[in-house]
């Protein structure tokens, strides 16, 4: 019997064993004058498999891409110290509990002293709250939902919120395309497609644009949406706003024209994927418009879209982009901390002031970046620069 | 009331669809007593099968409709032959077995296959364009749309409900599938080959769960891995609505699955998903053998 | 001293939670650990449910992540929304905490009920379609609710269910489904998933007692998910998907269905897997798939082989038992019958 005990305790052990045996060097914990170590892990979590892994994609191109770039420096320069830098990148399959236990692992067993992402709003707000505990600041470069920030004064973002680009998309409507009549197409079921939605409406009747036919569905699961559109055809709008996914965007872009529906489509940053213009077919998508944080071809960009098309032999997209930026932040604050560690790298992030491919960042109190949008057209099937746009213009 | 018709005709449209895989669903369940829950993967499968055999065949040529008849045949086919394949490695061992485990395999079987055609780097997670096997004509009836796709759709449902019907009634073969039905044991004893008779089944399930495939992917040509489950629960949801275990009942609760939803969609949309399941849960109160089904008696 | 030794999982059962305090503040089990370790035990709570309905009365349930979803948002409304509980003295916080845990779990028994008396009247596998569109459904529903979070989820629910209370409740859970299943209604549960038309015929009220498994269940599922939500502090519908109702089928399926310590075992086993599989990401849930397929296939009974842990002391189901101490002298006469090798589903 004491055999069966001990078998057990065996058992206990080796899982513990097998836990705990994951641990490498880490990275002195605070001390008062600026101890700068050998290697700082930086984690880096996203969705890498699963039906959002082009967003993941899109993270370690851009990761790829800083890493190549310390590379040639021969490691990040702090202090005239050349510092190791290790990007630690795990998969949170966009599921809001893997996104905690990954968490918990980067910061408990990696001992990673930042972390980039998720890009699903809904993870980081789920695994936001254990960086904020354990004092790691959290930089989300897509994480558009306003609650994200709230979390805590450890969770920064790097692109703009979703009432931001919702008023903006109107704001675009009626000074840019100075249209009138809006219809609009969003899933009442993804926080993302409602938030965009709600601002949308609210800032319409600042800038005078009347919704015609503000139609809904449920879930990404529904393809069809020939009866909503049937109900937005009968207003005639001169504008469709389709703040979804970009699986669903092809489908009902040409359901819309099958049936007729002239308005010119205007979308989201969930819209800046080099796959859609063809799902969705060239000759539909033609003359669409789609708000993002980033293009490739303002002046700032320019070094880095060309290093990356370079890499990767294709356009950087919003996601990629604001990675890049993300890592940037991080690894600008390390050089600029007086302390290395999460609350020293967390200061610094926040008084960041630096020029980045989407133009000059700083962050507000709220650790919201202060910059403005652009407004992508799809011509031909590339999306090309329209304008930049921002609120106060 | 132009917009009623036209919301009629979008649903008729959908309906279809609906009807021609609960028709699968029906049958097998009709013949062995099984749901199979990974249907609606057989559907997945054929599409994939389409749009590979189309891209290395054809690659970006336009493909008349006799050749793409052709190769939906072919390509059901070999779906067919793959959910042969299946029965044999999963469903033959638990005939014996109470449903439950066969029910608990199609589930194993439905998360295997969505998530190896997820991980395969080729297929991938990322939705893929389904290749225009026929060019879509739009045309007018007042100021009720029509869309020639669609009614292709209605019509090969029809179609394919009056062969089985005939099959199933009039020819040998059919004869062998009632009396599998009717009982199983009895009909071993009376010499007919029980495992051909199921696979058969099983292969004619498949293909058709492949051929509305190719209808569903016709009409909504974004090809995504998790395709069929959806498409799988509708289906199965419709068969019961209808009368599970009756082709008749599959086709009218898929019609009617497809009215319901355009309807809803078209007036209180936010609960469009949700609304399938509350059918549901009203017909299997109401009457639980499905409209068109007969009250199973249950012997000691 | 025989008390002890007849007895004796009174002194091992606080031991265990003594070494996993320590460890815990300590630090050598880390925070990532305990995480893991706090998912494990709500598992087994989720599990242990699944199992009752599922594998004692044999009336597989396809959307038990549901049950856990209204538990969450139930308790997550009184804690969060209702009154704001992260602002009070800690002992109010347990007050509220247990209370909320209670009414979640309340909330999830109603819905069971409902969803229980018309479906279970029916003869055959009904309830499997039945709480497939149900999970499904109540995902729907609570998606366009803004009361509750909607589509966004709910943030900011506080801290409550820690170690302690995990444990406490995945303990409680075991001995009560222990005592379920030994008891009248575990009884006549298992009659019915053998032969409901015999159970009938012996005069067991058959749909009074599936409903009362199921209702049963359901409340140990809102239990359980309440747990969760003061564990992981952020609730979402999507995280209550059919995907996670089949994952408790695995779970179930793959320790044993029918047998407590299956569940407790399929659950801690496949809680772990993934974090010591992470390499492997999607291609983890292809092995599920095949996982399920081959053990129902192969054994039927789970791959622990439906045997039972001897401290659980089962007088009902089990093949074997096995464990620290050789319970089989006791009960010779029950371990004696030569068990029909029927698969026990």
């Amino acid at each position: 019997m004491w055999k069966r005990v001990l078998s057990i305790l065996l058992v206990l052990g080796l899982v513990v064993g097998i836990f705990s045996g994951c641990k490498s060097k880490t990275a002195t914990t605070s001390t008062l004058v600026k101890v700068i170590p050998d290697e700082i892990k930086i984690g880096v979590t996203g969705s890498m498999s699963g039906d959002q892994a082009v967003s993941g994609k899109a993270m370690t191109d851009a990761i790829t891409l800083v890493k190549q770039e310390l590379a040639a420096t021969g490691g990040l320069d702090v202090d005239g110290k050349k510092v190791k830098i290790t990007f630690v990148v795990e998969d949170c399959e966009s599921k809001p509990e893997i996104t905690v236990n990954v968490i918990q692992k980067l910061i408990q067993q990696d001992k990673v002293l930042a972390i980039i992402g998720p890009n699903n709003s809904s993870d980081i707000l789920a695994g936001g709250v254990i960086a904020q505990d354990n004092k790691i600041p959290e930089i989300t470069h897509t994480g558009t939902n306003i609650k994200v920030t709230q979390i805590g004064n450890y969770i920064f973002r790097e692109c703009y919120t979703d009432p931001f680009q919702g008023t903006l998309a109107a704001k675009f409507v009626a000074k840019n395309l100075k249209l009138t009549k809006a219809a609009i197409l969003y899933n009442v079921a993804d926080a993302y497609s409602q938030g965009l939605h709600d601002a949308f409406v609210a800032a319409a009747k600042t800038y005078n644009v009347q919704i015609v036919s503000d139609e809904a569905f449920s879930g990404y699961e529904s393809k069809d949406y020939t009866a909503q559109l049937t109900l937005i055809k009968a207003q005639n709008p001169e504008v469709l706003f389709l703040p979804n996914d970009v699986n669903t965007v092809p489908l009902m872009m040409q359901q819309a024209r099958h049936m007729g529906i002239k308005a010119i489509f205007i979308g989201g940053d969930a819209w800046d994927y080099p796959v859609l213009p063809g799902l969705a077919g060239n000759d539909i998508i033609e003359g669409s418009y789609y708000i993002t944080g980033f293009s490739s071809e303002v002046p700032s960009a320019k070094a880095f879209s060309a290093a990356f098309e370079k890499q990767t032999g294709y356009r950087a997209s919003f996601g990629s982009a604001m990675c890049y930026e993300a890592a940037h932040v991080i690894l600008n604050a390390i050089q600029h901390a007086t302390t290395i560690n999460g609350p020293g790298i967390r200061d610094a992030m926040a008084a960041t002031s630096m020029d980045l491919p989407s133009g000059h960042v700083t962050f507000d109190a709220d650790r919201n970046p202060i910059k403005g949008a652009v407004v992508l057209k799809v011509t031909n099937g590339t999306p090309t620069f329209f304008t930049a746009i921002d609120l106060n213009s | 009331m132009a917009t009623v018709i036209q919301l009629l005709v979008y649903g008729l449209q959908l309906g279809s669809i609906y009807a021609l895989l609960a028709i699968g669903y029906t049958l097998v369940f009709g013949i062995i007593r099984m749901i199979n829950l990974a249907h609606g993967d057989f559907l997945m499968i054929g599409c994939y099968a389409i749009f590979f055999f189309v891209s290395l065949v054809f690659g970006n040529m336009m493909i008349g409709p006799a050749v793409a008849f052709l190769v939906v045949m072919a390509c059901s086919s070999l779906t067919g032959m793959v959910g042969v394949g299946i029965e044999r490695v999963a469903y033959k061992p638990l005939r014996a077995r109470p449903k439950i485990s066969s029910m608990i395999a199609a589930m194993g079987v439905s998360v295997f296959t969505q998530n190896l055609f997820r991980s395969l780097p080729f297929i991938g997670p990322n939705p893929k364009t389904f290749p225009t096997l026929l060019k879509d004509q739009l045309f007018t009836i007042g100021t009720v749309e029509f869309s020639f796709l669609r009614i292709i759709t209605i019509s090969f449902t029809i179609v394919i409900m009056i062969i089985l019907y005939f099959i199933i009634m009039k020819t040998k073969i059919g004869l062998h599938m009632r009396a599998v039905s009717c009982d199983k044991d009895a009909s071993a004893l009376m010499g007919i080959n029980i495992d051909r008779v199921i696979s058969l089944t099983f292969f004619l399930g498949a293909m058709l769960a492949a051929f509305s495939g190719a209808f569903y992917a016709s009409c909504y040509p974004v090809l995504m891995v998790t395709m069929g489950s959806t498409l799988g629960t509708k289906a199965f949801i419709a068969a019961v609505i209808g009368g599970i275990g009756d082709i008749r009942g599959a086709v009218l609760g898929g019609i009617i699955l497809g009215v319901v939803e355009v309807g809803i969609a078209g007036t209180y949309s936010e609960m469009a998903y949700g609304f399938s399941f509350v059918m549901l849960i009203i017909v299997l109160l109401w009457k639980p053998e499905g409209l068109l089904g007969k009250p199973m008696i249950e012997k000691v | 001293m025989k008390w002890i030794k007849n007895k004796s999982e009174i002194i091992f059962i606080p031991l265990l939670f003594g070494i996993l305090y320590l460890l815990q503040t300590t630090g050598i089990l880390n925070g990532y650990i305990m995480q893991v370790l706090l998912l494990v035990g709500i598992n087994i709570m989720m599990t242990q449910s699944l199992n009752l309905i599922t594998g004692l009365a044999g009336q597989p349930s396809l959307g038990h992540a549901g049950f856990m979803s209204i538990g969450a948002y139930s308790a997550a409304s009184i804690t969060t929304i209702f009154f704001n509980v992260t602002a009070m003295a800690p002992a109010l916080q347990i007050v509220f905490f247990l209370v909320a845990t209670a009414f979640g779990g309340i909330c999830a028994a109603l819905f069971g009920l409902l969803i229980g008396i018309p479906t279970l009247r029916l003869k055959g596998d009904y309830l499997a379609i039945v709480t497939l569109g149900f999970g499904e459904l109540i995902r729907s529903i609570i998606r366009i609710v803004p009361a509750i979070g909607g589509a966004r989820g709910l943030i900011g629910i506080p801290k409550l269910a820690g170690l302690f209370w995990i444990f406490l409740f995945a303990v409680i859970t075991i001995y009560v489904c222990r005592n379920f299943m030994d008891s009248l209604y575990g009884r006549s549960a298992i009659a019915i998933r053998e032969n409901n038309i015999a159970a009938d015929t012996m005069g067991i009220n058959v749909s009074r007692y599936k409903v009362i498994t199921f209702v049963f269940s359901a409340f140990i599922a809102g239990v359980a998910g309440s747990l969760y939500a003061h564990t992981i502090q952020f609730v979402q519908p999507d995280i209550f998907s059919s995907i996670k109702s089949t994952e408790f089928l695995v779970y179930l399926y793959a320790g044993g269905v029918g047998s407590i310590s299956g569940s407790i075992l399929g659950a801690f086993m496949l809680t772990i897997l993934p974090e010591l599989l992470r390499f492997l990401s999607t291609w983890r849930l292809v092995i599920y798939g095949v996982l399920l397929v081959c053990v129902i296939l192969f054994r039927p009974l789970g791959l622990f082989g439906g045997r039972e842990f001897a401290f659980l002391k089962l007088n009902t189901g089990g093949i074997r038992n096995v464990g620290f101490r050789s319970f089989r002298r006791k009960n010779k006469d029950n371990a004696a019958e030569k068990p029909v090798d029927k698969e026990a589903e």
